[in-house]
């Protein structure tokens, strides 16, 4: 039937046909309203048609108004003709439709993106008071047991927050009074235990800093309560973050300690030192967490727990608020289930913070959304390079970084294998600045943050309490030992470790431009270890990388079946938009992660 | 107005489903009084993965009139197109819930305005999540005739033949009875009076819906609509 439609939009109601020009309405759910903008990846956003950044039901009203019309008849929307051809009809519609934040299906949480919840919720199928009860509940049911016979509990969680039903409350009235305000907005995420919480203890791992209730959160956590994220607990870490096993005190009796274990093969650890993280996001016991990476300790759990992690550039994350190890190298960022989830969350914690100097760096070098990147196409054009000697022997590394070249190559990258430029190996080989920095950094921590009540206010202190990791007794005694001379010497602005990052800042950024190079890749680990020293070359070097899941050991490697190996991006400083792009066209191409089987729904 | 009349419809397939063809019935009564109101219902059945459709219905407009219509299934999005010769309603899911399974029925009403036989067109089109279309067609005829002249009635007498009685002639029993046994769950017992009065063809629909109906008539501030809208079957993702 071709008629001329009349164009006027009304509310709808049930009202005679005649009394109306175009009615429209969204009934039996509650329908997002009009909200601030929000940054949403570029599939959700690119048909918004009334420039809130989102399709809500404003938009297919603006559709229905237009439908019949043709390019040049009055009412024309070419951005809605998602069809392309020629006629707004009903198919363009729904296309238009189908970006919508919006789901009144069964939500099942295990997995569940962050996406995933916004649309729940925006359907009313769930609150962020169910979604934080319900990862409550599974926090209770799973990390402190033992799920499979012969293993461990997680033991990955330290501390649930008491006030994150409330938080979660004012992110439902406030999606009631506003709509979605931000991907974030009541989702319940977790945060390593080395980052200040004013609800919740942070401990560092250490049982003698059990006390330490700081008077505010740290910039990363007003960053995500900001957005609307509902802070629900502390995640368990190696003791003050350095280790790759994540063995802590926190919660035990003095002169013992717990290790988390992998949701994947509860036998094995979940790596270090964000480990705990590692193992609540893989386990699902929270929407998506934060770790902190001076030498690896967001990317090796990442790689052990098939999780997305971000190491940004030094800079780009204020670090204020957290217990440091050695800020020449200290980074936090996300670890999540997908790409989209770690570019949502790094997006609340990036920007310029006076307590944390460096961050005045990021200036001009931050796009508004980090979502924005999020291409399919985006490696499609792309010059990938490896260093060849990164790759090693390991059977499923050397197996699974084959397979991830191939399907680079298959989604348009080039792949362009390099040899270590002179210079190369000693970036790598420059040590953590941990053993020279922690002390003196970690006296700038306790002046400044550490709660009055602690009485462990050095790391001397910290050993004659006794409460704390058993075998670290050494490591604290003789990083107490370090002078502030020994510290300038490192640290200082003409110290050797400072002059050594430079060094590999400037020469992999030459190597990347004499390529013409995008990114650099290699394999994050091997299962459950790490391979050579690859974790060093973003730390050595303040240049950021993320890290994706790339495929999982068969038995026919003959190594660990089931266990997980990441791909890692590395790329100029304040790259992370491109990496982040590059990372979720891998991700989309292959698909690896996997869900850990032994914690699936509770009954 | 008289006895309901079906009749229904042709898919003409633009890709072909998996699965059993939809189908689409219209249904309304064979004839009609001018100045009655015309049940149209339009039956979608057999779906599967739907996410969108819409509904054109097209109609001799001397003789009927679009009158009024209402909500399509629960949790989306519906508009409503007065067009020239009838009306077109659009439905669509919203972002990635599931699509439609089973029937949808979408009833909308007709003002007969003058006498003659008109022909309800209809037709659909179906739009799966992937973007494919189904088209369907449906026709039926309506009768109009002419309003009968009222016949005056017998005078009234000038008095009433019996004096009320100067008080009641019984005391009222303790506990009053039901005046009518429950309707059946799923009957059309519980379910307001329809506005035009005219006999609906039986669709299955659910006292609740039809409750829910009532509804929105109110809101509608109480315009004359009597319009139905289900969702059989919901399908999980």
């Amino acid at each position: 039937m071709t008629t001329r439609r009349t164009r006027t939009t009304a509310t709808l109601a049930l009202v005679p046909v005649l009394a109306l020009g175009v009615a429209a309405a969204a009934h039996g759910a509650p329908a997002p309203a009009a909200a601030p903008a929000v940054h949403l990846p570029p599939y959700l956003a690119e048909l918004d048609l009334t420039g809130d950044g989102q399709v809500t039901t404003a938009d297919l009203t603006v559709v229905a108004d237009a439908l019949g019309a043709t390019p040049g008849t009055d009412g024309w929307l070419a951005d809605a003709d998602v069809d392309g051809d020629g006629v707004l009809a009903v198919s363009d519609l729904a296309a238009v439709s189908q970006r919508m934040v919006y789901d009144d299906g069964p939500f099942e949480i295990v997995e569940a993106s962050v996406v995933d919840m916004q649309a729940a919720m925006n359907a009313g199928v769930t609150t962020s008071v169910e979604l934080t009860r319900a990862y409550l509940e599974r926090i209770e049911a799973y990390d402190r047991t033992v799920v499979q016979p012969g293993g461990r509990p997680l033991n990955s969680v330290i501390t649930t927050s008491e006030a994150a039903l409330d938080a979660a409350a004012a992110a439902d009235a406030a999606r009631a009074e506003h709509g979605m305000t931000s991907l974030l907005l009541g989702v319940p995420v977790a945060v390593k235990d080395n980052v200040d919480t004013a609800d919740m203890p942070t401990t560092g791992g250490c049982g003698c800093w059990a006390d330490n209730v700081t008077a505010t959160d740290a910039t990363l956590v007003s960053g995500l309560r900001a957005d609307g994220a509902v802070v629900l607990a502390k995640a368990s870490l190696d003791e003050f973050a350095f280790g790759f096993v994540s063995e802590f005190s926190t919660g035990v009796a003095p002169g013992t300690s717990l290790l988390v274990a992998s949701p994947y093969a509860t036998d094995r650890t979940a790596g270090g030192s964000s480990g705990g993280t590692g193992a609540a996001v893989a386990a699902n016991l929270v929407g998506l967490g934060f770790g902190t990476d001076t030498g690896g300790s967001i990317r090796v759990p990442s790689s052990y727990n098939q999780l997305v992690g971000v190491r940004p550039t030094v800079g780009l994350v204020s670090r204020d608020g957290i217990i440091p190890l050695a800020l020449s190298q200290d980074t936090a960022g996300p670890m999540a289930r997908s790409v989209t989830d770690a570019a949502v969350a790094l997006d609340a914690v990036v920007g310029v913070d006076p307590a944390d100097p460096v961050t005045a760096e990021q200036l001009g070098r931050v796009p508004a959304s980090y979502t924005t990147s999020l291409d399919r196409e985006a490696l499609r054009g792309a010059r990938v390079g490896y260093v060849t000697s990164m790759v090693g022997t390991n059977p499923t590394t050397a197996r699974l970084f084959a397979e991830a070249t191939a399907t680079l190559e298959e989604v348009g990258a080039a792949v362009v294998p390099v040899e270590a430029p002179a210079g190369f190996a000693e970036v790598l080989a420059e040590p953590s600045g941990s053993t020279n920095e922690f002390r003196h950094d970690l006296e700038a921590y306790v002046e400044r943050h550490l709660a009055p009540q602690v009485e462990a206010r050095t790391l001397l202190d910290i050993v004659a309490t006794g409460h704390h990791v058993p075998s670290r007794r050494g490591t604290y005694e003789s990083r107490a030992a370090v002078t502030e001379e020994t510290y300038e010497a490192w640290a200082g602005p003409e110290g050797s470790h400072t002059r050594a990052l430079a060094a590999g800042q400037t020469l992999v950024t030459a190597l990347l431009d004499r390529l013409e190079l995008d990114v650099l890749v290699y394999p994050t680990g091997t299962p459950y270890g790490t391979q050579g020293q690859n974790m060093r070359l973003s730390p050595n070097t303040g240049m950021p990388a993320v890290t994706v899941p790339m495929g999982q050991a068969t038995e026919a490697d003959g190594t660990v079946p089931g266990a997980g190996v990441n791909l890692e991006l590395l790329g100029r400083d304040y790259s992370e938009a491109h990496l982040l792009g590059f990372a979720y066209a891998f991700e989309q191409a292959t698909q690896a992660r996997t869900t850990p089987a032994a914690y699936g729904p509770l009954d | 107005m008289a006895v309901a009349a079906g009749i229904l419809c042709a898919a003409v397939l633009t890709a072909a489903p998996a699965h059993a063809a939809p189908a689409l019935t219209v249904t309304a009564p064979v004839s009609a009084q001018v100045d009655e109101t015309v049940p149209v219902t339009v039956t979608l059945g057999d779906l599967t993965d739907v996410y969108a459709y819409e509904v054109s219905l097209a109609v001799d407009t001397d003789t009927l009139v679009p009158g009024s219509v209402g909500a399509g299934p629960d949790g989306g999005f519906d508009a409503v197109v007065p067009t020239d010769d009838g009306v077109t309603l659009v439905h669509t899911r919203l972002g990635t819930s599931p699509p439609l399974d089973g029937e949808v029925a979408v009833e909308l009403e007709l003002d007969a305005v003058a006498a003659g036989t008109a022909e309800i067109v209809v037709s659909a089109e179906l739009v799966a999540p992937d973007g494919t279309t189904t088209s369907l067609d449906g026709t039926t005829t309506v009768t109009v005739s002419a309003a009968p002249t009222p016949e005056p009635t017998t005078e009234p007498t000038e008095e009433p033949t019996v004096e009320p009685t100067a008080e009641p002639t019984a005391e009222p029993t303790g506990e009053p009875g039901p005046t009518a046994g429950p309707t059946s769950p799923g009957s059309t017992g519980g379910a307001p009076p329809r506005a035009g009065g005219g006999s609906l063809p039986a669709t299955g629909t659910s006292a609740g819906v039809l409750a829910a109906s009532a509804a929105l008539l109110l809101a509608g501030g109480g315009t004359a609509l009597a319009v139905r809208a289900r969702r059989t079957r919901a399908g999980a993702r």
